[in-house]
């Protein structure tokens, strides 16, 4: 076996490693509930990217314990099954729009001219953007980050399920509650 | 006799003269200035230009690439604008309201805001790479660097040109994202003093935590400055180089559950108050200055995200703007309440911004 052979195979093993080892561990990121639950007929949001804006209440962990305001959305990213209104949630997002870069609020941008100056004239799916220092985020990819300051992208909320017609929002990532 | 038939002549040609100059410019008599804000629109690379006598957006200005710097010499007829990502400085006549040059000459990564000195001679420019470069004006060139680390950002220079205060942002992992060119991660928690004649750095005024925008009353004696992680302002006593004292916002208990910034502050009412922004909370705040600690006398509700201030010449109107509703708010400091609201075209971001008291006609100044 020649040396370059070797470190090829060095290299695929420890990606099939890192693969498999996400896969155990499961989702990464931490969460936190929120002091009661959020509840937003599913009703409002069988529209694709009309958000619903709610306030969410937190503890931030830091001695001494902060009590926390947390600005987010609610939005349907697409049609989904049954026009939305089956019960799933699989195309539903709730994120927190506040920025992670400095605590601005993210304003969420679906007017085409407005998502063509942003994304350099390239047609897009709506975005959030901060108004203060311009990051950009993929409203269709769950509030990931595009581009900008921000270094991350938006924090999310957990939506727990679809109660008697209710969007039960739960958790937000722990850290949010931190930086919020 | 001739001798005094011409001499009467002579004298009635030149009150003639006399009569027909004063007619002709009725209303701009020696030293009249028009006073004007000139405002950053970053996200369509302009400066507009809005009349504060009308408060009219009167014209707009094509300059570098997210404008996000300006500076103003003591003769009022030149305006230095930064472009943060075009990496220029473009210069433009206040008088006719027209670009005359912009300067490539290697301004660094990411040009900020700069001062100028008074006598128009040099202009701190910062860069985001953690330094200021001396231009100098007359030559065209950088003759200076001065290295702060952090990322160079705000610039303070003193009424009477002696001191510069640099005011690096410490930053976080967000701004050292940026593109930069290798950004040195450190994080000064100080404003740095510049003998502006020589250049030299002459001392440091430790501040705890990272500087954010500041101001100067106008005998020079007193930095106010917005710091991370206070909802107010710093006092800082400049002949002592040290912080003697702050003022904090007064909020309700919802506005404390939510985290918030400092960010944007001006001098008011001849150096008695200080008007400072709250960003998150929409908010924007008068305090006392007289006192000590300032005592808070006003707030507003102004647009979305307040961002900058600044005063009239005679600071009896305050401008608060707003890049994410992009508006610009005059606020009547004597009567404290709002007298007029600009929107800007949606989406153009009003930045930074600087009032500026042109003079009606050309003169000629030092560059």
């Amino acid at each position: 076996m020649n040396r370059r052979v070797f470190l090829a195979a060095w290299v695929a093993l420890v990606g099939i490693g890192r693969r498999a080892w996400a896969q155990v561990a499961g989702d990464p990121i931490r969460y936190a509930p929120l002091t009661r639950p959020v509840s937003i007929p599913l009703e409002d949001v069988t529209t694709p990217w009309r958000p619903v804006a709610f306030t969410a209440e937190g503890t931030a962990p830091a001695t001494p314990r902060r009590r926390v305001l947390i600005s987010g959305v609610l939005f349907r990213r697409d049609s989904g099954t049954a026009a939305g209104t089956s019960g799933s949630i699989e195309h539903l997002s709730a994120l927190c729009v506040t920025c992670p870069h400095e605590q601005c609020q993210v304003d969420f941008v679906t007017d085409e001219s407005q998502l063509a100056r942003i994304r350099g004239g390239t047609p897009a799916q709506p975005l959030f953007e901060c108004g203060c220092h311009a990051s950009v985020f993929d409203a269709a990819a769950d509030g990931a980050r595009i581009a900008g300051e921000t270094p991350r992208g938006l924090y999310r909320f957990r939506i727990a399920g679809v109660s008697q017609g209710m969007v039960e929002i739960t958790e937000i990532e722990e850290v949010a509650l931190s930086e919020v | 006799m001739k001798r005094r038939h011409f001499m009467l002549a002579l004298g009635l040609v030149w009150l003639a003269s006399t009569f027909s100059s004063t007619a002709q410019t009725p209303s701009t008599p020696p030293g009249a200035t028009q006073e004007k804000l000139y405002i950053s629109l970053e996200s369509t690379d302009t400066v507009a230009v809005v009349d504060l006598k009308s408060f009219k957006h009167v014209k707009t200005l094509k300059v570098g690439n997210h404008p996000h710097g300006q500076a103003s010499p003591a003769s009022q007829d030149k305006l230095y604008v930064a472009a943060e990502i075009g990496g220029t400085v473009t210069l433009i006549d206040t008088i006719r309201d027209e670009v005359v040059k912009t300067f490539d000459v290697g301004f660094g990564v990411e040009p900020q805001n700069g001062a100028i000195t008074p006598d128009g001679r040099f202009l701190y420019q910062p860069s985001y790479a953690g330094y200021w470069q001396v231009f100098d004006t007359q030559k065209e060139q950088i003759i200076e660097y001065i290295h702060t680390l952090g990322i160079g950002h705000n610039t303070v220079m003193a009424p009477d040109g002696r001191f510069a205060y640099l005011l690096p942002i410490a930053g976080g992992p967000g701004h050292f994202a940026r593109p930069s060119l290798g950004l040195p991660r450190t994080q000064p928690k100080e404003v740095t003093v510049v003998d502006a004649r020589a250049h030299k750095v002459v001392g440091t005024i430790p501040v705890g935590t990272g500087p954010r925008p500041g101001t100067i009353s106008p005998d020079g004696r007193r930095l106010y400055m917005n710091v991370d992680d206070l909802l107010g302002f710093l006092v800082i006593d400049t002949a002592a180089r040290k912080v003697i004292s702050k003022a904090t916002y007064t909020l309700t208990p919802d506005e404390q559950a939510v985290r918030s910034r400092s960010h944007g502050i001006a001098v008011a009412n001849n150096g008695r108050e200080v008007w400072s922004n709250d960003v998150v909370h929409n908010l924007t705040f008068a305090f006392d200055v007289t006192v000590d600690p300032p005592k808070q006398i006003a707030r507003f509700p102004v647009g979305r995200q307040p961002y900058w201030i600044m005063t009239s010449k005679d600071s009896k109107t305050v401008y608060v703007n707003c890049p994410s509703s992009d508006e610009l708010i005059a606020f009547d400091v004597d009567a404290k309440k709002e007298k007029g609201r600009i929107q800007f075209p949606k989406g153009s971001r009003p930045t930074r911004m600087l009032t500026v008291a042109a003079p009606a006609s050309p003169m000629r100044t030092s560059r």
